[in-house]
């Protein structure tokens, strides 16, 4: 009798093993099916961007183009090591590399909104803020950059909501796939900025 | 070395190779090398993020976490 109860205990567990680990396939393939879509919306700017500026650009300032590849790249570092700390149950360091994946996070923000578009109104290196009625430069500049902003700020909201989740003890070694989804989201939004980055700032000649 | 170490230095070394691709972009852009190579840099950057980051494998993966 007792061991038949232990035998169907066994099998619940095992079911509900089963069901997480289904659950999980399922996630996955819905997080990376939407973003793939997202490749669309995009590769239609990025499309857009070589049919309007062929081989020019805006003369943008390069320094601030390249500290924000830079900031971006720091931030998908940390918030990997945020999920690898955390598929070991290290919960200090997943802590720790999410909040630094949010401070920068936070800078590239204030670097692309704050400065490359002037919002603070300060002139970097000289160069006056392009501005998106400056035709078909302003146009595509504004649009690719604020698309991207827009999903770098969800990104933001979405770390500080694993975040806490995490500091309430939420996510276990075995068990951790908001902070999976989370790390996804945040390269994704890393690879588009690795693709716009060129695009935007080293591709044709400066006019 | 444990399987953390492993995995965190993994982490570092991708984090490098990204690092010393974007410098050879950002002089490539200076040197106006053109759309083909640059975008060349851009495509391997982008794939060490999507294998090596966001474990785009594991979509075929059996395993949980």
């Amino acid at each position: 009798m007792s061991a038949a109860v232990t035998g169907s205990q066994h099998d619940h567990a095992d079911h509900h093993e089963l069901s997480y680990a289904h659950k999980l396939r399922n996630n996955r393939l819905g997080l990376w099916l939407f973003c793939f879509s997202e490749v669309f919306l995009f590769g239609a700017l990025l499309a857009a961007r070589f049919y309007l500026w062929g081989d020019t650009r805006p003369d943008l300032d390069q320094a601030l183009g390249l500290a924000a590849t830079s900031i971006l790249l720091i931030s998908s570092f940390f918030i990997n090591r945020a999920e690898t700390a955390m598929s070991h149950g290290d919960q200090k360091t997943f802590l720790r590399g999410m909040m630094a994946t949010f401070v920068l996070g936070l800078l590239f923000l204030i670097g692309v909104v704050g400065f490359e578009w002037g919002a603070f109104g300060i002139e970097i290196g000289g160069h006056a803020p392009l501005r998106p009625t400056d035709g078909v430069y302003g146009a595509v500049f504004y649009a690719m950059t604020g698309m991207h902003a827009i999903h770098v700020l969800t990104g933001l909201v979405f770390i500080l909501i694993v975040w806490n989740n995490g500091r309430k003890g939420l996510y276990t070694a075995e068990k951790h796939w908001g902070v999976e989804a989370c790390a996804i989201y945040w390269h994704f939004v890393d690879v588009v900025w690795i693709i716009f980055y060129p695009a935007l700032y080293l591709i044709g000649t400066a006019v | 070395m444990s399987a953390k170490s492993i995995a965190l230095r993994q982490g570092v070394y991708v984090f490098i190779g990204l690092a010393i691709l974007t410098v050879i972009e950002f002089y490539m852009g200076l040197w106006e090398w053109g759309l083909a190579p640059l975008m060349l840099v851009a495509l391997l950057k982008a794939a060490l993020v999507v294998h090596f980051y966001m474990h785009v494998y594991r979509l075929w993966q059996e395993e949980s976490h």
